[in-house]
Parts: structure tokens; C-alpha cells; sequence
């Protein structure tokens, strides 16, 4: 499964990448490092023409040129990458609280560092559950059977 | 809705719809000792821009805040005593992040120079820093407290 890491802090996303390395967490994560490469990347603009659809995105909301907020928007408006699912890296419940008032269908919120169990957590919580089956499926089964 | 401004937001509009949300204002500090008021820990215009004029989203987010803020000190101390700095830096981002979303540009400005000093790895002056954004985050909390006070929703309003 492919997920892009929209994250500018490179301490953050070494954090973020270290948390899904296991072995039960089938990914690929690709990591743009402001609001501008990860539009572009999602429409395979540029260097990104032959960029894979994510099939997840975990976005940051403080970036350099183009925030969260307007990066989550464009998705949202533009009708070939609107059912992306998104999760924010917030912790902040201020942040939480304005990103659901404004009707961009935020699909989970991730307090950074972001652990194994938050994200498998936010995952399961996500109405997409064929998501969760393609990227979780060992700790499906683990979960399971126990 | 309530207190509500389509966009694009006018100056004119915002304005009046921040004097209807807060009343009277605070007392000057100090004013009467003859020494130079402080300036306003929160502004509400920033604020209001955060939400777009939404009054009841405001309410929320100030909510939030108040809910938030002791759970994000408590983190920044034990990271300070601790010399955490990975917790620090994260903790105090977020605090800076929120506050500055409601205008709060005193805990704004000292929670960004404890991350600053997380991210270095420079926490020598941490305990100073600290104590430096205990006394903004001191100033903020009577004013959304006080905010939520005076908007509380009732029949008739």
C-alpha cells in the first residue's frame, strides 16, 4: 500500500517511518516536505508524472508554502483525488476542532510521535475497512486470535 | 447561525461581531498604579479570523483550549525536569500551534522558544523559559474562561 508522508520536520518523519516499519504494517511510504510537492505529487505534476495514487495520506498541518488546511481543501475539491483518505498529524484538539467545523472530511487525527498502536488504531477506525485489510492484515489476524 | 460571517470576511463585520461576542472589556492592568498597561494576552481578531467568524466554532475551539492547555504543561514540565527533548519539542509545537490559532501571541511566542531550544538541544535556559511561559499561559486561561462566561448560550439570545 502506498502512503504519502506529508511532513516537513525531517525528525518527525524519520519517527513517523520508524513506527510503521513492522512487520505486520504492509506499506510504502513516500515523504514530500511542503503543501506545494505533495499537490504535486497527488495530480503527478513534474517529477512526479509517474507518482502511484496513495492510498493513504498523513499530512501535517504546519508546512512551508502551502498549509494542511489548504492542502486537505485542494484534495477535497478536486474530484479525482477527493476520496483519498486523510489523517492529520495533530495532536492539538484546537486544531482538531477547526479542521472538523469546516467540512473537509478529515478521515483521523494523529498525535506526533506517531506510535504502531495509534496508527493501527486510526486505521481500524476508518470507514474503509478494505484499507485496513490491505495494510493491516497480519495484525488483523494477530488482533483476532487473540 | 449565530454570530456567523460569510466570506469573504469585511473588517467592518468582523469587528462588530467581536465587540457583540466579548461585551465590555477587561480593566486595564495596572492602569491606576501609573505603569504601562500590558498588552491584551489574547487577540480576538486573530481569533476570529482562525475560525472565519464563526462564533460558535470559536466557543469550541476555546473550549478546546482550556482542555488542552494543563494536559500540554504537564507535558512540558515533566519533559523540562526530565531533559526530554523529543517530548519537549512535540509538547511545546503543539501548544504553539493551538495558542496561536486563538491570538495568543505571549504563549505563542515563549512556547516557540522552548521548542526552539528542544530542537538545539540547548536546554540550559529551559527552567527560565518554562517559568517565562508559565506566566502567559497564567494570563490566557482567566480570559477564555471568562470569554465562555460571558457567551455562554441561552433561551431568547
Amino acid at each position: 500500500m502506498e502512503i504519502l508522508l506529508v511532513e516537513d520536520n525531517l525528525d518527525d518523519a524519520r519517527m513517523t517511518i520508524q513506527a510503521l516499519r513492522h512487520e505486520g504494517v504492509r506499506c510504502r511510504v513516500t515523504l514530500v516536505r511542503d503543501g506545494e510537492e505533495a499537490m504535486a505529487f497527488l495530480r503527478r505534476e513534474g517529477i512526479f508524472a509517474r507518482a502511484p495514487r496513495p492510498d493513504l495520506v498523513l499530512l501535517d498541518i504546519e508546512l512551508p508554502k502551502k498549509d494542511g488546511r489548504q492542502v486537505l481543501a485542494e484534495i477535497r475539491a478536486d474530484p479525482v483525488l477527493e476520496s483519498i483518505p486523510v489523517v492529520v498529524l495533530t495532536g492539538s484538539l484546537v486544531h482538531q476542532a477547526i479542521f472538523q467545523s469546516e467540512g473537509l472530511a478529515v478521515d483521523g487525527f494523529m498525535a506526533k510521535p506517531v506510535s504502531l498502536e495509534q496508527f493501527v488504531q486510526v486505521i481500524k477506525s476508518l470507514h474503509r475497512s478494505w484499507l485496513s485489510e490491505l495494510i493491516l492484515p497480519s495484525l488483523d489476524h494477530d488482533s483476532s486470535s487473540s | 447561525m449565530d454570530g456567523y460571517i460569510a466570506k469573504p470576511i469585511r473588517a467592518q463585520e468582523l469587528f462588530g461581531a467581536i465587540e457583540g461576542l466579548l461585551g465590555e472589556p477587561d480593566e486595564p492592568v495596572a492602569a491606576a498604579a501609573g505603569t504601562p498597561p500590558e498588552a491584551e494576552p489574547v487577540d480576538w481578531s486573530e481569533a476570529m479570523r482562525s475560525v472565519q467568524g464563526n462564533r460558535p466554532l470559536l466557543r469550541a475551539v476555546v473550549q478546546a483550549a482550556l482542555e488542552e492547555i494543563p494536559r500540554l504543561m504537564a507535558a512540558i514540565r515533566q519533559s523540562v525536569a526530565d531533559r526530554d527533548t523529543t517530548r519537549l519539542r512535540l509538547s511545546a509545537h503543539t501548544l504553539k500551534g493551538s495558542l496561536r490559532c486563538l491570538g495568543a501571541e505571549g504563549v505563542f511566542q515563549r512556547a516557540y522558544e522552548i521548542e526552539v531550544m528542544a530542537r538545539d538541544g540547548t536546554l540550559d535556559d529551559s527552567p527560565r523559559a518554562l517559568e517565562l511561559l508559565e506566566n502567559e499561559v497564567a494570563r490566557v486561561i482567566p480570559v477564555f474562561a471568562r470569554f465562555l462566561e460571558r457567551d455562554e448560550p441561552h433561551d431568547g439570545r
